[in-house]
């Protein structure tokens, strides 16, 4: 049982169309308070924050989904409709607030009427006001008021502009009684339908409204959860008697899902009619100017280009001087705690574990943030749209759709925020390929890695044709690999055992806005402190696991070694060093030798834990991170005793990039994966697949290059 | 006449969606139903998405969904 309102928050659910600015309206509403529930997605997540009344009731608000319709033919819907009506342990919602976009009401409308038919307390807040006034469109809110008989809110979010009177709205709708459910109006024989389904479901002892009979009728079986079997037939037995009278009528008669569709559509358009008026000529149409140049098929698709580039480098560029002073700082922290403490257990568990582990997170931060800034802008600007479509042409030819490249682009920072925004593909097989492709893409925590290998072997190479940096070319190989590997296996997938049809592409282009400052930075807040308190605390469990495994079991050093000979000789009898010699034979061919294969088992549970485990493996101890002098150093130093060259020549530095571009090595994506496809196939599918892809890959390039003459 | 035909800014109306199940449905919530007011926007050759406007707002599809949506000639 649901407990009385008075012993808990109120549940106010936020629901409304994509681009409508939710986002925005959460955020005001909420603040930087919000809750999301394990990972930064694109609205797909759970997203819960915290609101005081003026009444000092408390609000539990929950961000739903955006989409056009509640009819569930996708995941989302389905989660979007019970987020509205109760539903995957949570209560029905006691208020609902559509957000409405007021420039572009009649599309916006269609989903008003739908929650309308849910029954549920609800108020409309008429957002972009100010766009809507720019239009030249007036909208005669106390008539949609009437109409709709709920109260409707004009707003807008980005100045907080009527935010007031819709917490007042919410307020006073938190103790009202649930108004009558609204069906559109129907044909008398469409009615006489629903009354059948009321009918049989009684007699199933599930009674129901119409418009819950219609929703049920109208959605797809796969996604309505928590319906008795008996009443599951009688739909069942209604949808097959429509289906035989569509076959029977051909196609001179519109089914009867679409005859619901048409009769809400006809109600948007009376109540459009009535409450919506052209007062002046619209502002100058910014959008259309801007989308000649932007979504044309050759220079939209240079300047996509150029920008990428530009977000890239601005990533490396930029997070430099940040990344030093983290460095800077755990350096720092590490010589005040040497000079704080005796020499001893705690002090190594503290220097070489817990903060090597802490300066390894806080490191990447200064990246992971200008990424998610990047995509947040593009987001909000409206770009994202257009991208979906400039590269369609692309992702049609893998048998992939135009949006799937907003999960992979997210991927760029992270698989797994990319991996939920995969949510948004309505295809289940399609979803499921984006899925599974999705972490070849080259995520933030491999950066850490190619930049260390670069820094040890390619920084002293001369550029080319004098200004491109190797290193640089490299790393863009790196992406580039991963960006095939991705695209290869959705090919592979789609031709094999995930066959399917491509899916249609619709993707609404919104007019473009200027993001909000407050709203970004807020998004990026959010996403911090998700990286920090989540990936960070595995990060320095892990970080200091491995100093446990380094540090142990205690052999005394040979009686003429200095200290660092001593270091090495404990490590290479440690329990890490032990299970390196056990792996070796099956990395040697990759050219890695048991050092680089203790960074590797640790490396299986985040990949970013290698820069610190080679750090620590080699002995200069905690003030590692991938820009690291003392690291490079010491792995020149490290001198093959055959060769008589460094063991970390370019080739073994370049064939471990490749093992990290193409591995699966990243716990937390494999959990995502495994909860969003609901088995362990999947993910385990995907992680013999990549690690064997990439062990074959690495060989090729090392063996490949040994025959071509390098060392 | 289908969609994937009409000229760029010339407008005419809905007359019937051809495109089976689930791809139908989603268009017609979009608000591409019979007797809705449609106007192409830009189009970029046979194997780039189109862009139409209806109801106020831009819509990005391909000719192939395009195709299967019928309107005034
Ligand atoms: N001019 C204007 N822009 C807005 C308003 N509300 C939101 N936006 C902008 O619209 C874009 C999309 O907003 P967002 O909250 O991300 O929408 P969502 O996709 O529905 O979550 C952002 O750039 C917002 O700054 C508004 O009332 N007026």
């Amino acid at each position: 049982m649901t407990p009385p309102l008075a012993s808990r928050p109120l549940l106010v659910a936020l629901a409304g169309n994509p681009n409508t600015g939710k986002t925005s309206i959460f955020n005001r509403l909420s603040g930087a308070r919000a809750k999301v529930a394990n990972y930064p997605g694109v609205t797909v997540e759970r997203r819960q924050g915290r609101l005081t009344l003026p009444s000092g009731a408390k609000v539990a608000l929950v961000d739903v989904p955006g989409c056009y319709s509640l009819t569930a033919r996708s995941a989302e819907e389905e989660v979007a409709h019970a987020a509205l009506t109760g539903g995957y342990d949570d209560p029905p919602a006691d208020v609902v607030v559509i957000v409405a976009d007021a420039s572009n009401l009649p599309r916006n409308l269609y989903f008003v009427l739908q929650v309308l038919e849910l029954g549920r307390p609800t108020v409309v807040a008429l957002n972009m006001m100010d766009v809507a006034r720019d239009h030249g469109l007036a909208i005669d809110v106390a008539r949609l008021e009437r109409e709709l008989g709920v109260p409707v809110i004009p707003v807008v979010a980005t100045t907080g502009e009527g935010l007031p009177s819709l917490v007042m709205a919410i307020e006073s709708l938190g103790r009202a009684t649930p108004p009558v459910p609204r069906t559109p109006p129907l044909l008398t024989s469409d009615r006489a339908v629903l009354d059948t389904v009321a009918e049989a479901l009684r007699t199933a002892n599930r009674p129901a409204t119409a418009g819950e009979c219609l929703w049920l009728l109208t959605s797809e079986p796969t996604h309505i959860t928590s319906l008795p079997d008996t009443a599951r037939d009688a739909i069942a037995r209604v949808r097959t008697q429509l289906d035989a009278e569509a076959e029977q009528v051909g196609t001179s008669r519109l089914p009867f899902n679409r005859r619901v569709i048409v009769a809400r559509y006809a109600e948007v358009d009376r109540l459009v009619a009535e409450a919506v008026s052209r007062t002046g000529p619209a502002a100058p149409d910014w959008t259309t100017r801007i989308d000649r140049v932007l979504t044309h098929p050759r220079w939209g698709l240079a300047l996509f280009v150029l920008a990428m580039s530009v977000v890239f480098q601005a990533i490396f560029t930029w997070a430099e001087p940040l990344m030093g002073l983290v460095e800077r700082g755990s350096q720092a922290t590490a010589a005040a705690i040497g000079t704080a403490l005796p020499d001893g257990v705690l002090k190594e568990l503290l220097v070489q574990g817990l903060l090597a582990g802490v300066g390894n997170v806080l490191v990447f931060l200064p990246q992971i943030l200008l990424l998610f800034l990047a995509i947040t802008l593009l987001e909000d600007t409206g770009y994202m749209a257009r991208a979906a479509v400039l590269l369609d042409r692309v992702m049609r030819r893998v048998g992939l759709h135009g949006r799937a490249f907003v999960p992979l682009l997210s991927s760029f920072a992270c698989a797994s925020p990319g991996i939920m925004a995969a949510r948004t593909i309505e295809a289940p097989r399609d979803r499921l390929v984006t899925t599974l492709v999705a972490p070849f893409m080259s995520c933030s925590a491999r950066l850490p890695v190619y930049t260390m290998v670069i820094g040890a072997v390619f920084a002293s190479a001369p550029p080319v044709l004098g200004v491109l940096s190797v290193g640089g070319l490299v790393v863009t190989a790196m992406y580039f690999l991963g960006i095939a590997a991705a695209f290869g296996t959705a090919w592979l997938l789609k031709r094999t055992v995930l066959q399917a049809p491509t899916p249609p592409l619709l993707v609404e282009l919104p007019t473009y806005k200027l993001p909000a400052p407050r709203s970004v930075l807020i998004a990026l807040w959010s996403r911090a402190k998700v990286f920090v308190t989540q990936t960070g605390r595995t990060i320095v469990t892990l970080s200091v696991i491995l100093w446990a495994l380094m540090a142990y079991p205690r052999v005394e050093p040979p009686a003429a070694a200095d200290a660092h000979e001593a270091a090495r000789y404990q490590l290479e009898h440690s329990a890490a060093g032990t299970l390196g010699h056990a792996v070796e034979p099956l990395i040697a061919p990759l050219g890695f030798d048991w050092r680089i294969g203790i960074g590797l088992i640790g490396s299986f549970a985040a990949r970013e834990v290698l820069v610190s485990t080679l750090g620590q493996v080699y002995g200069v101890g905690s003030e590692i991170d991938a820009e690291s002098v003392v690291l490079r150093e010491a792995l020149l130093r490290d001198i093959h005793p055959e060769t008589g060259r460094p063991r970390f020549s370019p080739l073994v530095g370049l064939a471990l990039m490749v093992f990290f571009v193409l591995a699966m090595q990243c716990l937390a994506t494999v959990a995502i994966v495994r909860r969003e496809t609901g088995t362990w196939k999947w993910p385990l599918v995907m992680i013999v697949y990549m690690n064997g892809l990439a062990w074959v890959a690495a060989l090729v390039t090392y063996q490949g290059g040994r025959l071509l003459g390098f060392a | 006449m289908t969609l994937a035909d009409v000229p760029i800014a010339l407008a005419t109306t809905i007359r019937w969606i051809h495109a089976p199940g689930d791809t139908g449905e989603r268009l017609m919530e979009l608000g591409l139903v019979p007797g809705a007011p449609i106007r192409v926007v830009a189009r970029h050759g046979a194997s780039h998405p189109m862009q139409i406007e209806v109801r106020g707002f831009r819509l990005s599809l391909r000719l192939t969904e395009a195709a299967a949506i019928e309107v005034d000639a």
